[in-house]
């Protein structure tokens, strides 16, 4: 269950110290140490509004009825859909000491283009605590007061802090009209999910993060988190708590080079993922570039698994410098090369849908996207129900090769064939011995590298870096893997 | 009863002068030296180094360390507070598409959003 608890006519800079006072009723009504004594129950969290009159969750505008969402002002919404995120956090946890999370709507930085959606993450972590299943390593405040059934943060601080943006979409100089969506329905349209955005980043604030440095391998005040002991060096076999700061560096970089050696997550990845595609090249003109490819799977047209198909990889070339962005509708010369055949196209310039489109027009019985920037394997996005044909994304490298091979073709033939299907050696985000991998792009993205499920999963999960528009607001298997990671360290 | 003597007021206007003056900054209060890339020895900074110390300790300035509290159990708390976020940003491309993306700190995050908008198709993830 969740709880509201109220905190106005407070300035933003000064609600944590004034926190206390207002949460003094609340914790001795049931809510402190003593709650650690009886059985375990399901969890409470308790909504702590640190917002001052008249603002954020208590901002008067009025709203029309959303989505499921019965506030009938701006701010009663946003309260309504945190309460909702909050409550499907509850359900799955247990824990006799109830979590309370800070949460206020503030102007947070933005501009035109970009603006920061919102921010949460743990206000305190413990070590050396009796019940610690491993003692040593910190925990997040939530995890470590339902492990050994103290409140440590004390009566008065919230163990989870949450901050949101209060303007965006709604002023000029705040990513214009978009908003953040407060229904419940998943229908967002173009506006920001905000319950799916608050599933991430309470769970960020559960304990979905290392509290470990990322960039310089060093760990909070020279102890792991809890979070290392299950990070795995695939190539090693040793977790993170056993490496130094430049062998954690060096894995926090390496491409599919770190697993999740959870057991709760491991048992549900096969339910969880699909199986992975892969792209297969051969025929007598594929040279060196006869070998099996990563893909990133397509959101829209037919699933690769489903629809396995082959046939003569053909170029669309539509610019000055030999690439083809079919980004308009197909040249006599294009359309002939693709007809019955896979295209090959370039990512830029239009939406992969469009590209897709169009060389389906053409007659093309599927379509390999080859990167523009250099990177790893990424999905391909977008909606598009007239597509009946399948796509893949590769890699910018791997589009340089696979146009090399083509060099020699025909206006009609290349002798190079591209067979996409099931790979059954593997699930799409997991590793080959079926441990879920994390997300470790070549070049570090601070606090995205290590903290995120990888962007290969199978289907989009909740804790991936980037949220994704086909995301549920489901936190557990079959559907997603946030909450036997969240086992598995403890909770 | 007696006039006050000049004296007594000196002493009050220098006391009242000490306790309203800004405090100097630790930069300013502390001894910086320098070791000579020739000599390897202490010495005190030019006007020049000082100037270039100075305006990387401004830029760089190092947060805090964290205070660690043992509590009656034997138990460790840090206080991780602001710095423990991990922020949720959203980017709108040439051609309105949004992608959010999540970075750990509030500095990663005032870069994401900083970028220059790519035009469209450029390195967004719907093209």
């Amino acid at each position: 269950m969740t709880t509201i608890k109220r905190m106005g006519n407070l300035g933003a800079g000064a609600v944590a110290r004034l926190l206390a006072c207002v949460l003094l009723g609340f914790v001795g009504l049931g809510a402190g140490p003593g709650a650690g004594t009886g059985a375990a129950h399901a969890a409470t969290i308790v909504i702590v509004n640190q917002n001052a009159a008249g603002v954020g969750f208590n901002d008067p505008a009025p709203a029309e009825p959303v989505g499921g969402n019965q506030g009938v002002t701006l701010g009663e919404q946003r309260l309504y859909a945190f309460h909702y995120a909050a409550d499907i956090w509850a359900s799955h946890l247990v824990s006799d000491v109830p979590i309370r999370i800070g949460a206020a709507f503030l102007p947070l930085d933005c501009n035109a283009t970009g603006a920061v959606l919102g921010a949460a993450g743990a206000n305190q972590v413990v070590a050396e605590f009796a019940g610690a299943p491993v003692r040593g390593p910190w925990y997040p405040g939530a995890l470590a007061g339902k492990l050994a059934g103290v409140d440590f943060a004390g009566p008065t601080v919230p163990h989870i802090i949450a901050r949101f943006n209060s303007r965006l979409g709604l002023f000029p100089d705040c990513v214009p009209g978009l908003t953040f969506y407060l229904g419940l329905d998943r229908n967002a349209g173009d506006g920001i999910d905000l319950v799916t955005t608050l599933l991430h980043e309470i769970a960020h604030g559960l304990g979905f993060q290392t509290f470990t440095d990322d960039a310089t391998g060093e760990q909070l005040q020279g102890r792991p988190s809890v979070w290392d002991f299950y990070l795995l060096d695939n190539v090693r076999e040793r977790v993170w708590a056993q490496m130094s700061n430049a062998e954690r560096v060096a894995s926090a970089t390496a491409w599919r080079g770190l697993s999740w050696n959870g057991a709760f997550v491991t048992a549900a990845v096969p339910a969880v993922l699909d199986p992975a595609s892969r792209l297969t090249i051969s025929g007598a003109a594929a040279g060196n570039a006869a070998r099996n490819y990563f893909v990133g799977a397509a959101n829209f047209g037919p699933s690769i698994g489903s629809a396995p198909f082959s046939g003569q990889l053909m170029p669309v070339v539509d610019q000055p410098n030999g690439a083809g962005l079919a980004c308009t509708p197909l040249s006599p010369t294009n359309a002939l090369a693709v007809r019955g055949n896979v295209a090959l196209v370039d990512r830029g310039s239009c939406d992969f849908t469009v590209k897709a489109r169009n060389v389906q027009t053409a007659g093309a019985i599927g379509m390999i996207l080859a990167d523009n920037v250099a990177g790893e394997v990424a999905d391909l996005p977008g909606v598009a129900p007239d597509i009946a044909i399948p796509s893949a994304r590769i890699t910018l490298a791997d589009g340089l090769a696979l146009n090399a091979a083509l060099q020699n073709r025909s206006r009609t033939r290349s002798g190079v064939v591209a067979r996409l299907a099931s790979d059954p050696s593997r699930l799409a985000g997991a590793d080959t011995r079926g441990r879920m991998l994390l997300y470790t792009p070549n070049v570090l993205a601070p606090g995205s590298s290590v903290s995120h499920f990888t962007t290969e999963a199978r289907p989009n999960l909740l804790m991936e870096p980037a949220i994704n528009d086909d995301l549920l607001h489901v936190v557990s298997p079959p559907r997603d893997l946030t909450l036997p990671l969240l086992r598995d360290i403890g909770w | 009863m007696r006039p006050a003597s000049p004296l007594f007021f000196l002493a009050l206007a220098l006391l009242c002068g000490i306790a309203g003056a800004t405090p100097p900054t630790p930069a300013a209060q502390g001894l910086t030296v320098m070791r000579d890339a020739e000599t390897g020895q202490l010495r005190a900074p030019t006007p020049g180094e000082l100037k270039t110390l100075r305006r990387q300790s401004s830029t760089t300035p190092r947060p805090a360390p964290f205070a660690e509290i043992v509590g009656p159990g034997g138990e460790r708390t840090v206080e991780l507070g602001e710095r423990g976020l991990v922020y949720a940003v959203v980017r709108r491309s040439a051609d309105g598409t949004a992608t959010q993306h999540c970075v750990a700190s509030a500095h990663a995050a005032t870069q994401a959003i900083e970028q220059p908008v790519a035009p469209a198709g450029a390195s967004h993830d719907h093209h």
